[in-house]
């Protein structure tokens, strides 16, 4: 994981380039609505933007974006829960689609179905998640961030971190031992 | 029941689940984050200038059509509303020319038809309130005259001794004296 060692120094063209994957790859899965993440992306890279110059470099750069992402997720879900009445409909993907991504790295054909299954369950038990577990969740097993990183970003305590990660991770056993 | 679920898999497979969950969710973002969104186009750019021109050109004139065809209608209404009115009169002025002409006929042949001819068309014609009166007055003159002919050829037939119109009683008369 970078680290953000001269923030003054790097531009924000360079940071951006970098770190953008990461943070709509976050807002893709924690959403599931492409069009929705690619938004929230470019809203999140704007308010950086906007925000640069009095980043101190107190945590990593990675961190402070996804702080930003994530609040602004909040946000989305405070207003789709405002706006459930007036529109109903979502761009979301549903979540056996989202289980066909798959990387071709399995080696035959019954190692693909046995995987896509899991990931399907996967998918499954997420949806499943509250908020914050899903959060906490994802940074953790997609990201792969460290249980501090999280903390950082979601503005946690490390035990109330662990506390949601231990309870998402029950879920998804579940999930895979009950198929 | 969770517990036993738990139990049924294990950290392996939980671990490996996971993992191709991470793929799944690498694979889509690339995937999504490859495929080109159709930005949208600033509202000044959605119609050109041309094509701006041609949409106002052809909204006046859809306009112009529409007050022709308004105007048309209105005109065709006063003047079918104006023939309505005008019809019973012209009818009554033709009745009335008529009349008129027919003693006319039995007294002066030729005068008679040239009068009538010109009543009858005042009749078809019939369509101008001014001509109807002109023919009303032009027919109630001619009565007039018709009136002091016929009392001018009495007065002479008084002095001549017997009436014209009394000659067959007057040989008649003669006849059964002589007899």
């Amino acid at each position: 994981m970078a680290t953000n060692d001269a923030p003054e120094q790097a531009g924000f063209d360079a940071v951006a380039r970098e770190y953008r994957p990461q943070i709509y790859r976050f807002l893709l899965s924690s959403l599931r609505d492409p069009e929705l993440a690619e938004t929230l992306t470019q809203e999140c890279l704007l308010k950086a933007h906007r925000n640069w110059a009095g980043f101190r470099g107190d945590s990593q750069v990675l961190t402070w974006l996804l702080r930003i992402a994530i609040n602004l997720q909040k946000d989305q879900w405070r207003n789709r829960r405002l706006q459930f009445w007036r529109q109903t409909t979502t761009h979301a993907v549903d979540v056996s689609e989202a289980g066909n991504w798959l990387a071709s790295n399995a080696s035959s054909p019954e190692q693909q179905v046995a995987a896509r299954e899991q990931v399907k369950l996967v998918w499954r038990a997420v949806d499943k998640l509250s908020g914050r577990q899903r959060t906490v969740f994802l940074l953790r097993h997609v990201e792969e961030m460290e249980i501090a990183e999280i903390a950082g970003a979601t503005g946690l305590s490390e035990g109330t971190v662990k506390a949601h990660l231990s309870r998402a991770m029950g879920r998804v056993r579940a999930e895979l031992g009950g198929r | 029941m969770r517990e036993r679920n738990e139990k049924q898999i294990g950290d392996e497979e939980l671990e490996q689940a996971i993992g191709y969950f991470r793929q799944s969710v690498t694979a889509w973002s690339e995937a999504e984050a490859g495929r080109t969104r159709a930005l949208p186009q600033p509202k000044s750019n959605r119609f050109p200038v041309w094509l701006t021109w041609s949409m106002a050109g052809t909204v006046a004139a859809a306009c112009a059509v529409w007050v022709l065809m308004l105007a048309g209608g209105q005109h065709a209404g006063r003047h079918g509303a104006m023939q309505a009115a005008i019809a019973p009169k012209a009818a009554m002025s033709a009745a009335t020319s008529t009349q008129a002409a027919t003693p006319a006929r039995e007294m002066a042949p030729a005068a008679a038809s040239q009068d009538g001819t010109q009543t009858s068309a005042v009749a078809t014609e019939g369509l101008r309130p001014d001509a109807a009166e002109a023919g009303r007055v032009q027919a109630s003159s001619r009565r007039e005259d018709e009136d002091e002919q016929l009392l001018a050829g009495i007065d002479s037939d008084i002095a001549q001794g017997t009436p014209r119109a009394l000659a067959p009683m007057a040989g008649w008369m003669s006849d059964s004296a002589n007899q």
